[in-house]
């Protein structure tokens, strides 16, 4: 028996979700609910989550942090990157130090997010900020270095000035670097907000999880961590169709 | 014909790469170039025809010896002396009509002036419908078109053009080459055209300068008499072909140039066979 490819394309993924909830529903029958819960439990605790209505406060509080981190990463990250990279010398002086802050994960910043801003919003921000901004300040760099030549040498036959060629040839011809590096910031940054709400604050995703552990509800931990990943994922899908818009207009560059 | 446009004197290129090796690409090279004419730069790949192109166009600046254009010599590129690519050097984020009035808003021409000036380069190209479209939705020979309206429209009076056709299939060259004779007419343009295609040079060139290798230099200068209106089929053209093809042999003597370095003459051009019959 053959399915049409539309329904054997769907059909693979959803059993394999149903699969592992078969799994997980199995194995939560052999250890206590305080250590596994089922995913009936799971969802249960979802459903409670909503019905107080505390759930979209703590999103709302989440997603506006992230929003304010990323934007301001954006805001220095990509003037910066466009120095370094247009600017030979400020480069040369400055790759040294990128190379050694780099690598440096945002958690091992937690002492001093906290030491620095203490409790709540700041060294959340702090810590995301922190995440989005090394991977949109390098792909703007590498976008601003790897301008065609041939471009920049019609540029200098028609005369054009250094204003001029930066506004009208560097900025568009860096410009899908950029997107690509604010992409892979989403997502390096996403991945830090529930680390970034654990350091004191009093709301959002990170706390609900901190919080939910403190009172040993297990089943709430699961579904802020279920939930953090189907936000991650919404988030990701809008930026890769603005990414699309972008190559596409940009000639799949 | 005017008098000299461009004065090429005495002009030598070299530089050691990084292993250390000497190269010349262009050893004690004179040329005078006349206001007006066609002058094409023949040779394989590695005779220093592009590094010669270049310094014309002020991409590049010799070791020693000068390269003068009305009197003033060469230290920059300037507007007045556009230079067109293979590679076409075509914006991918502008439309075509965006493209073509780069060189414009450049110079900061008023913008209804040049939309009015990009409309009618384009038209001269025969692309007037398409300056909505971007480049990636062109053909080669559209996108070449595009870069040649580009050039034409800030009104230029030498066009450099560095094997403008060499990735283009050969009807669509054919068809480029005709044009640019067109536009040669109407519009009297100096220009220096590189190619390594034998055909190419006899049939655009007024003068064709062919080059040889190691280290760089004119070999020959043929003197044809200024005339666009010979066909491909016509005896005309046979007989500058066999010119240029006989300077070509004598050039690289006994010790021909490789498959790779230098298209051979004849076959490879319906066109060319079609004249043969």
């Amino acid at each position: 028996m053959t399915l049409p490819l539309r329904w054997g394309r769907r059909l693979l993924p959803v059993s394999a979700v149903l699969a592992f909830l078969g799994l997980w529903q199995w194995s939560a029958g052999h250890y206590p609910p305080d250590q596994l819960p089922s995913p009936l439990d799971v969802a249960a605790g979802f459903r409670e989550l909503t019905e107080s209505g505390a759930l979209f406060e703590h999103i709302r509080i989440s997603l506006l942090r992230f929003a304010t981190a990323y934007g301001l990463a954006a805001a220095v990250a990509i003037p910066l990157g466009l120095l370094l990279g247009g600017y030979a010398p400020a480069g040369r002086a400055c790759d040294p130090l990128l190379q050694l802050l780099r690598p440096i994960s945002p958690i091992a910043w937690f002492p001093l997010a906290v030491l620095w801003f203490g409790i709540g919003n700041p060294p959340a921000i702090f810590i995301i900020f922190l995440a989005a901004f090394f991977p949109i300040l390098l792909a703007t760099i590498s976008g601003v270095r790897d301008v065609e030549p041939l471009h920049l040498k019609v540029a200098s036959n028609f005369g054009a000035g250094r204003v001029f060629t930066f506004v009208a040839v560097v900025l568009p011809a860096a410009f899908p670097h950029v997107m690509v590096g604010l992409h892979i910031a989403l997502g390096t940054a996403w991945i830090h907000l529930v680390a970034g709400e654990m350091l004191g604050a009093q709301s959002g995703l990170g706390y609900l999880i901190v919080d939910a552990r403190n009172f040993l509800r297990t089943d709430l931990i699961i579904a802020g961590m279920l939930l953090v990943g189907a936000l991650g994922l919404a988030i990701n899908g809008a930026m890769r169709r603005a990414e699309g818009v972008v190559r596409r207009r940009w000639g799949a560059v | 014909m005017g008098g000299i446009k461009i004065r090429v004197d005495d002009v030598t290129v070299r530089y050691v790469d990084a292993a250390g090796h000497a190269h010349v690409p262009l050893d004690r090279v004179s040329l005078n170039i006349r206001a007006g004419e066609f002058l094409c730069l023949l040779g394989p790949s590695g005779c220093g025809k592009t590094t010669l192109l270049n310094l014309l166009a002020g991409f590049l600046r010799p070791t020693s010896g000068s390269v003068s254009i009305d009197g003033a010599e060469v230290t920059r590129p300037d507007p007045r002396h556009v230079t067109l690519f293979q590679e076409y050097g075509l914006y991918p984020w502008r439309t075509v009509l965006g493209n073509v009035l780069f060189g414009l808003q450049a110079q900061r021409v008023e913008r209804a002036e040049g939309e009015r000036r990009a409309r009618a380069a384009l038209d001269l190209v025969g692309l007037g419908d398409a300056a909505r479209r971007f480049p990636h939705q062109l053909s080669g020979g559209m996108k070449q078109r595009v870069a040649l309206a580009r050039a034409l429209v800030v009104e230029p009076d030498v066009l450099f053009m560095d094997e403008p056709f060499g990735a283009l299939d050969t009807f669509t060259r054919g068809r480029l080459q005709d044009e640019l004779r067109r536009i040669r007419r109407d519009r009297k343009p100096t220009i220096v055209f590189v190619t390594h295609d034998i055909d190419e040079a006899a049939y655009l060139g007024d003068r064709v300068a062919v080059m040889a290798t190691h280290p760089g230099r004119i070999a020959a200068l043929l003197d044809f008499p200024a005339d666009t209106q010979f066909s491909r089929e016509s005896a005309r053209f046979q007989e500058r072909r066999a010119k240029v093809y006989a300077a070509v042999r004598e050039a690289f003597g006994e010790d021909e140039p490789t498959e790779d370095e230098i298209e051979p003459p004849v076959a490879e051009s319906p066109l060319q066979e079609l004249a043969a019959l």
